[in-house]
């Protein structure tokens, strides 16, 4: 087994959100270091369910979680904490901001709660960069709820990576958007990418999508949800050489 | 269950005994599920008290100005409204016992029954009340509203456990808050009853007054008013959260879910309140 799997599922059952029923059995997936993943499927067939339980925020149905190397079953509340910190997630509807606090306050709220070291100063400084970066420095003292949710999701993209995370999950994010916001979005990941490869830390994504036009430059593996199971597609290369019209049509 | 007729226009007997069969099943049902939401009630309140025991001082760049702005929120923003309450509660316990005092010639009984009324039962029940309807039902709302707008799911995923960030400050903020409003409001009250007397024409000095309240006053007086108005708070808040934040909700959920915390929050401050009455009779 090789020793960079960051998460791996065996024969999980992946819940619906209220967890009454089974959207996907008996899943077996390893995510490794550095890998980019794009998991398509119809609308409804449990691809964000089966994000939310890839980042252990839904607990499964049956089989096993490990996640950095831990089984879930057995965590302890601190050590999903910890968990937490390493893993982004951006989620599709709007971000899901807290509209309670502003734009700034939302990505300046992970470094304020679990990072004591950095002062006032140096988490404005922080915030300050990623609105920057994601174009919203203009918006930093508006409420959520006055941004379209294309900026919101932009937002809590920004969020997401306030703490220096090892795994990014982002829940459809080029869904709806035109083919500007869908380039800026693709842009910018590989672009961080590229950047935490440089610096040493190698960040591991897994994205869902509606289809795989504007991932097939990013990500290097492919999977589809096709009824109650997860199928492996395999690489770039792999993908383009199916025939199978459902997969052609992601295409 | 409609009671059927005979031919004379008389109910059956079979069909009175299925009608009351039915109503003794109902009021069980209601009782067990009156139990059932008490006992998820305390599990929440339970839940709460351990994070804030442990977690107090976690994160308190983040906490702790959460806990003073609910302060402000409930309390401080509220001592307009309670200050129109005590005024109105002063004049309406002494316009009401003063004349019959004064009838009966018992005018040094009018601090006792100030201490009595005000201290011990009607300033923290009508405190707790206008905390409840004015910032109680709001965090019912506000929490409601996150969950289903699925911000409860935005803070687990950035590792932020929702009881510590959304409810413990509302819970140390509301208790303080109704605390200090109850004191506030008792002083007021209790001022603005010898204004009401000395307008009545009492032949009551204010050094007699307060001596009479003094001396009506005990030191338990103190200690169960704090305990009391504290838990007035607590509870408040844990219902609120609890309707708003325990378990899935849509939007439409929001405004019966806060119906129900307005509910919950004044049985169970009543319920308290009926306690600490019973603890009053034996110290």
């Amino acid at each position: 087994m090789n020793g960079d799997a960051l998460i791996e599922l065996n024969g999980v059952d992946v819940l619906w959100e209220g967890g009454a029923s089974v959207l996907l059995r008996d899943v077996g997936w390893r995510i490794e270091r550095g890998e980019c993943w794009a998991i398509s499927g119809a609308p409804a067939s449990g691809k964000t369910s089966l994000l939310a339980t890839a980042a252990s925020l839904n607990r499964p149905g049956a089989g096993t979680l490990r996640v950095f190397g831990h089984d879930l079953a057995e965590a302890t509340e601190e050590e999903q904490v910890n968990w937490r910190r390493r893993i982004g997630f951006v989620f599709e509807d709007g971000g899901r901001l807290l509209s309670q606090l502003t734009v700034a306050e939302n990505v300046a709220l992970p470094l304020n709660y679990h990072v004591d070291e950095m002062d006032e100063a140096q988490v404005s400084r922080r915030v300050e960069e990623l609105l920057t970066r994601s174009e919203l420095l203009g918006y930093a003292g508006t409420m959520p709820s006055r941004l379209g949710w294309r900026l919101q999701q932009r937002a809590g993209l920004a969020r997401a990576l306030a703490v220096p995370t090892d795994v990014l999950f982002l829940d459809n994010p080029l869904s709806g958007l035109g083919p500007r916001d869908a380039r800026w979005w693709t842009e910018y990941l590989r672009e961080l990418q590229r950047e935490r490869t440089a610096g040493g830390k190698v960040l591991t994504m897994v994205a869902t999508c509606d289809s795989f036009h504007g991932w097939l430059d990013l990500a290097t593996h492919f999977a589809v949800i096709d009824g109650e199971k997860l199928r492996f597609l395999g690489s770039r290369e792999q993908v383009l050489a199916v025939d199978e019209p459902q997969v052609r049509e992601l295409i | 269950m409609p009671v059927n007729f005979d031919m004379n226009g008389e109910a059956t007997s079979s069909r009175v005994g299925a009608w009351w069969q039915w109503y003794i099943e109902a009021a069980g049902e209601r009782v067990f599920r009156f139990c059932g939401v008490l006992r998820e009630l305390i599990a929440f309140a339970v839940i709460t008290l351990g994070v804030t025991l442990t977690k107090f001082n976690r994160s308190r760049r983040v906490v702790h100005p959460l806990i003073l702005d609910y302060i402000w929120r409930a309390g401080v923003r509220l001592l307009p409204m309670v200050s129109f309450a005590a005024l109105a509660l002063g004049l309406v316990i002494i316009g009401q016992t003063v004349a019959l005092l004064t009838r009966v010639g018992a005018q040094e009984y009018i601090g006792t029954v100030m201490v009595t009324v005000v201290v011990r039962e009607l300033g923290p029940l009508l405190t707790a009340i206008l905390v409840l309807a004015r910032s109680g039902t709001s965090n019912a709302v506000e929490l409601g509203m996150a969950r289903a707008l699925g911000e409860i799911e935005a803070l687990e995923s950035l590792g932020i456990d929702p009881i510590h960030y959304l409810v413990m400050p509302r819970v140390i903020g509301l208790a303080a808050a109704v605390f200090c409003l109850t004191t506030y409001l008792i002083l007021i009250a209790t001022g603005c009853g010898y204004l009401f007397a000395f307008l009545q024409d009492v032949p009551l000095t204010p050094s007699a007054y307060f001596n009479q309240l003094a001396e009506a006053l005990r030191w338990q007086d103190f200690a169960l008013l704090a305990l009391k108005t504290t838990m007035f708070g607590a509870i408040i808040a844990v219902v609120n959260c609890y309707q708003g934040l325990a378990r899935p909700l849509r939007i439409e959920d929001v405004s019966r879910v806060t119906a129900r915390a307005v509910v919950q929050s004044v049985i169970g401050c009543v319920l308290v309140d009926a306690l600490f009455l019973v603890g009053y009779l034996f110290v």
